[in-house]
């Protein structure tokens, strides 16, 4: 037992007891909203439902990449098959030493078989 | 046999309100106390033990020891109390008015008595560092132990003692002198 101690009997909320059961109420009153809440956000319903909307988002952003991306790599293997093209007739013209007109270009650019 | 604090600590986490209940039972005056070494007065200090109990309630889930869930606590609050202070009003300069609780009860004289007293009181806890008004208030208002104390503070139970025995004797000079101010 400490004799030394201060008397601070002035500040105890006891000396009020309603007064104190009356804050010491509203604070669980308040936790109780707080724990509510945390029961509907651990709800599985909810949790799905949270999961859905960053995943049907970057769902949405994955397509308005991808597409634009197949469009150009269709575009690409287009090319790269004319590009092939041009190469085997170079080749062809460089061996038969024939050199190719400007029409004969045009159609291998544009993917018209060449003769 | 009372249950720890990471007990209830973790039954709070599954939702359970009746733990959260042991939890302000325990330390909700504590947090009181620690609120009051801060703020300078007696409804600031409530208001802001009840938000710091309710927003560690809130953000159980960061306790990262819940076998210390009072010592997170009590820094929560001081956090909160330094907060008020430097929003609303300097330790120094709170108006007179505002150091009297609200409430009816006792007759007006009487009031009027223990507002004068509690003035003193928190008027000579204003000359104290921080640390050893928490300290006074811990042991001598709410009855905690040195090492109670120690370990919610952080402090080594020593520290502690040492904080104890100077702000008694400094509490002692200026409650004397604010009684017989010719002395």
């Amino acid at each position: 037992m400490d004799d030394d101690r201060l008397n601070l009997s002035a500040l105890d909320p006891m000396r009020e007891p309603e007064h104190w059961q009356s804050a010491f109420d509203s604070t669980l009153a308040r936790v109780d909203a707080v724990l509510r809440e945390r029961e509907r956000r651990q709800d599985p319903l909810v949790l799905i439902a949270g999961w859905m909307r960053p995943l049907l988002a970057a769902a949405a952003v994955t397509v308005a990449i991808l597409i634009p991306m197949e469009i150009a790599l269709e575009k690409n293997e287009i090319n790269a098959e004319r590009v092939q093209l041009l190469v085997t007739f170079s080749m062809d013209w460089a061996h038969g030493e024939q050199q190719p007109t400007g029409t004969d270009l045009l159609r291998v650019l544009s993917g018209v078989e060449v003769q | 046999m009372a249950e720890t604090e990471a007990e209830l600590v973790a039954r709070v986490r599954r939702g359970d309100r009746e733990a959260a209940g042991h939890l302000a039972e325990r330390y909700l005056r504590g947090c009181r106390a620690v609120a009051l070494s801060i703020v300078s007065d007696l409804s600031g200090a409530e208001d802001v033990c009840q938000d710091a109990f309710v927003y560690a309630i809130e953000r159980i889930d960061d306790c990262r020891h819940p076998e210390r869930f009072s010592a997170w606590l009590m820094q929560i609050v001081r956090n909160r109390a330094r907060n008020y202070v430097r929003d609303r009003k300097d330790w120094r300069n709170v108006p007179i008015e505002s150091i009297t609780d609200s409430g009816g009860g006792p007759s007006p004289a009487r009031e009027a008595e223990r507002a004068d007293l509690r003035e003193q009181l928190l008027a000579a806890l204003a000359e104290l560092p921080e640390e050893r008004r928490e300290v006074v208030l811990l042991h001598d208002l709410e009855g905690w132990t040195h090492r109670e104390i120690a370990e919610r503070m952080d402090l080594p139970p020593g520290t502690v003692r040492s904080h104890l025995h100077h702000a008694r004797k400094r509490l002692r000079e200026l409650l004397t002198k604010l009684k017989d101010p010719e002395e």
